[in-house]
């Protein structure tokens, strides 16, 4: 066409031309549309490769904090668990401690060391317990012997029988926590001295023959496995705080990672309302000229 | 020396030529919605006037006018936009069917979404890692299994999808094959007819524009030449000369013509769609888990752990054995496994045989190595399936009483296995070097890919489609028909006619005074 020559049109041309552009206007506004009803804007991977690769890694990274956060539930109250029983365990070698200070009063008559000698004895077997008890339906102080007790027998201690393999939860990505604390570490091993059953064992015997120096020395093995115990004990305090400070964290990361998702996946849902009218508007406006343009011919206006 | 009758005869031809240009103009009017019409226009032109020069001529001054021929009767149109709009064409059908090739494999990964792959995939690893922490559960095991299911599932329904979609392009293949081959014997004969019309000196222009209107619709599924011959035939030829259309004779696609030889249009982008974009797409499928399955990842195994197979460490220049059931000493040890596979095979099942020994991990995954691996053919171990106590989540046995027990507490197979999630693994691609990553990184690279590739074939979609509709615009700008224009060429013509037959009239009372009133003098 030369410069200055105005174009030709046609009724086909301008049919077409409104078809197109109408199809144009509405595709528009099947996009807002559905980045209204989904409430994301990117639904498919070419809405935006780039943010779909960092959606999809955050969703990733959330369903896999989400089962840390269940580990660490477990690993909590596992670790709950033995805090309560360690705690037990000292209150026991506490009273024993009191008894044997009790007993080793050589003013006292031999059945008051006797009725000390049943009490202690009483003590064994509340100690036993303790060293036997489940958490759901699981041996704690049995390493990952979890389905047999440490001590089968009041004399297993005799011979060590515990497993001492560690129960580990996975709680933070690639941070595998120990849970457990194993009846050695407790109660002492079988070769101790200040082997806790084999001490109330001593201490009971020597009670009841009236050894004022096994009481003495039974005393005195008490006193070291109170240390341990104690020591034990606030390992496991602190493996509880830890758990605590990753508790945190999870938490803090899992309220940020939703916070980038969003920022990555959701419509802004204000722009997209205000795009969906003005792209409502355009649409009408077009409907209307093309049904201005489209009509009328020379013919309408020839007698 | 002019005739008493000329001037009948000058409005006759005048009464004739608008009486043909009044038929055209109808001929335009009824094609105005006509697919591939390009309007008609009579052309006119002063007839040979008497008294030409010569020897004999009369001493009467001038030429005397005899009126008006009309010509010929030829459409109006430029082979020039015809070249531009075909060329448009087959671009546009090129990338059109990728596009939609390349929206349908989005659809079938369903990403992002809470139901795709890496979805089942996560939840996978999490049934490993509630596993870990009970590791003698039965529920626990069980949640394993059926999440393994769920996995393989997936992978064998995203598989069957994109093969259904491989089956439906090789069926518009054939249908689309068959709409060119129907063109192509269209031009052909239309070819034939046009040289018999114009042969006798006629414009064949309805039989023009039908040609042309094939020659269009062949140009969106092949990428074509056209070039119109001294006969008026139209020869076609594909880009690398072979002939599709020679003078009356036709080569059909898949006959004369291999599919392979072309390079443009429609059915190219069938072929490409099928043999590149699809096959693609399930090739990364397949290597995605069969590197999950196979794919060499590196794990740690804790100390204390006794296993049932030996396995390699240390250095890569200096690997050395450690043998099952030899407990692994302090800080543990890293080593090479081949997949959920191989890590499975370290461990111990709840399971003991007749012996009393317990069990070892059998392949996690049928068939237990990736020899002419197909994601159809992978199956859960039917063993574990039957029975979740197949299933290996403990690295440790004990003996006892001179037989192996396995220690059931001990879930850190179960836990190495959920830390795979993070694990490194060893990919290989069909083509291309080895990806090395973990799973999820890798399936993101293959997503974001399609991402990437169908947003570009959309922008070429849309490219073309504009170019086209420039193309035929500036087409249908030339060649289309207006209805005013043809309104006020109507009325033109009207008015001429009408005042044609005025002529006549007036020759009529011309001759009347000559005829009836002359030679009355005194009568």
């Amino acid at each position: 066409m030369k410069v200055g020559e105005t174009m030709r049109v046609t009724q086909n041309m301008l049919n077409q031309n409104m078809l197109t552009s109408l199809n144009r206007n509405l595709g528009k506004m099947e996009t807002l549309q559905r980045q209204m009803t989904t409430g994301k804007k990117i639904n498919k991977p070419s809405d935006d490769p780039v943010g779909l690769s960092s959606a999809m890694r955050y969703r990733s990274e959330l369903e896999a904090n989400e089962q840390y956060q269940r580990n660490l539930d477990d690993a909590q109250s596992w670790v709950e668990f033995n805090d309560t029983t360690v705690g037990q365990a000292v209150d026991v070698l506490h009273r024993a401690r009191e008894l044997a200070v009790q007993g080793a009063n050589d003013s006292n008559p031999q059945e008051a060391k006797n009725a000390v000698a049943s009490e202690v004895e009483e003590l064994f077997d509340q100690l036993m317990d303790i060293a036997n008890s489940q958490f759901n339906g699981k041996y704690v102080f049995n390493g990952q012997k979890t389905d047999q007790p440490p001590y089968p027998t009041d004399d297993a201690y005799q011979d060590t029988t515990f497993d001492d393999g560690k129960i580990n939860f996975e709680v933070s990505r690639s941070l595998v926590l120990n849970v457990n604390v194993h009846a050695g570490q407790v109660f002492g091993e079988a070769e101790d001295e200040d082997n806790a059953f084999a001490t109330l064992n001593a201490l009971s015997t020597a009670l009841r023959d009236g050894d004022k120096d096994g009481v003495d020395q039974a005393l005195g093995h008490l006193d070291s496995r109170l240390d341990q115990v104690l020591e034990s004990w606030s390992d496991i305090g602190a493996r509880s705080n830890r758990l605590e400070l990753i508790d945190n964290r999870l938490k803090d990361s899992d309220t940020n990672m939703q916070t980038l998702l969003s920022k990555t996946e959701d419509a802004d849902m204000a722009a997209v309302i205000t795009n969906l009218r003005t792209a409502e508007n355009v649409y009408q406006a077009s409907l209307a000229t093309g049904a201005r343009i489209i009509s009328p011919t020379l013919m309408d206006f020839l007698r | 020396m002019r005739s008493t009758f000329h001037n009948l005869e000058v409005a006759k031809r005048g009464l004739y030529a608008q009486q043909t240009a009044m038929s055209t103009t109808g001929h335009n009017i009824s094609n105005a919605n006509t697919e591939g019409y390009s309007r008609q226009r009579v052309n006119f032109k002063a007839a040979t006037p008497i008294e030409t020069p010569s020897m004999t001529r009369s001493t009467a001054p001038g030429q005397l006018g005899t009126g008006v021929d009309f010509q010929s009767i030829t459409r109006i149109r430029e082979a020039f936009l015809d070249v531009q709009y075909r060329n448009e064409s087959q671009a546009h059908g090129t990338w059109q069917v990728q596009k939609d090739t390349l929206e349908k494999i989005e659809g079938i990964y369903n990403e992002p979404s809470e139901e795709g792959l890496r979805s089942v995939i996560d939840e996978f690893w999490n049934g490993w890692q509630e596993l870990s922490r009970e590791a003698d559960n039965l529920t626990a095991r069980s949640v394993v299994k059926e999440r393994a299911l769920a996995m393989t599932d997936a992978f064998k329904h995203t598989d069957s999808k994109l093969q259904d979609l491989r089956d439906d392009l090789d069926h518009s293949l054939d249908v689309k094959t068959q709409e060119a081959n129907t063109y192509i014997d269209q031009v052909a004969h239309l070819n034939q007819e046009i040289r018999r019309v114009e042969g006798l000196g006629h414009n064949a222009n309805d039989l023009r524009d039908q040609r042309d209107l094939a020659v269009d619709k062949l140009s969106e599924l092949v990428q074509i030449n056209v070039q119109e011959e001294q006969s008026g035939m139209y020869s076609i030829t594909l880009p690398d000369g072979t002939d599709v259309v020679n003078g009356m004779e036709g080569q059909h696609i898949g006959d004369g013509i291999s599919v392979d030889q072309i390079t443009g249009g429609e059915i190219y982008g069938i072929v490409v769609s099928r043999d590149e974009l699809v096959n693609e797409y399930q090739t990364h499928l397949n290597t995605m888990f069969q590197g999950l399955l196979y794919g060499e990842v590196e794990v740690h195994i804790p100390e204390g752990s006794v296993l049932a197979q030996d396995i390699e460490y240390g250095p890569e220049d200096n690997r050395q054995t450690w043998p099952a059931g030899e407990p692994i000493p302090e800080g543990g040890m890293d080593t090479t496994v081949e997949g959920i596979n191989g890590l499975h095979q370290l461990g111990w099942t709840l399971r003991e045989d007749d012996d009393g020994n317990a069990i070892p991990g059998e392949a996690f995954f049928l068939p237990a190595d990736e020899e002419d691996f197909n994601i159809q053919d992978v199956e859960l171990n039917p063993y574990i399936a039957k029975d979740v106590g197949l299933i290996a989540a403990s690295l440790r046995v004990e003996e006892e009483d001179g037989m192996n027990k396995v220690i059931r507490g001990n879930g850190d197979l179960a836990l190495a296995m959920g830390q795979l999630r993070d694990g490194v693994f060893q990919f290989q691609p069909e083509e291309g070097a080895a990806g090395e990553g973990t799973f999820d990184e890798y399936f993101r690279s293959v997503i974001g890919g399609l991402g990437v590739k169908t947003q570009e074939a959309t922008r070429q979609t849309d490219n073309q489609e504009m170019l086209l509709n420039a193309a035929d615009n500036r087409r249908q700008s030339v060649s289309g028909v207006s209805l005013d224009e043809e309104m006020s060429n109507m009325i033109k013509f009207q008015h001429a006619y009408n005042a044609a037959a005025r002529m006549v009239t007036a020759t009529d009372e011309l001759l009347d005074t000559v005829v009836n009133r002359m030679g009355l003098v005194g009568r």
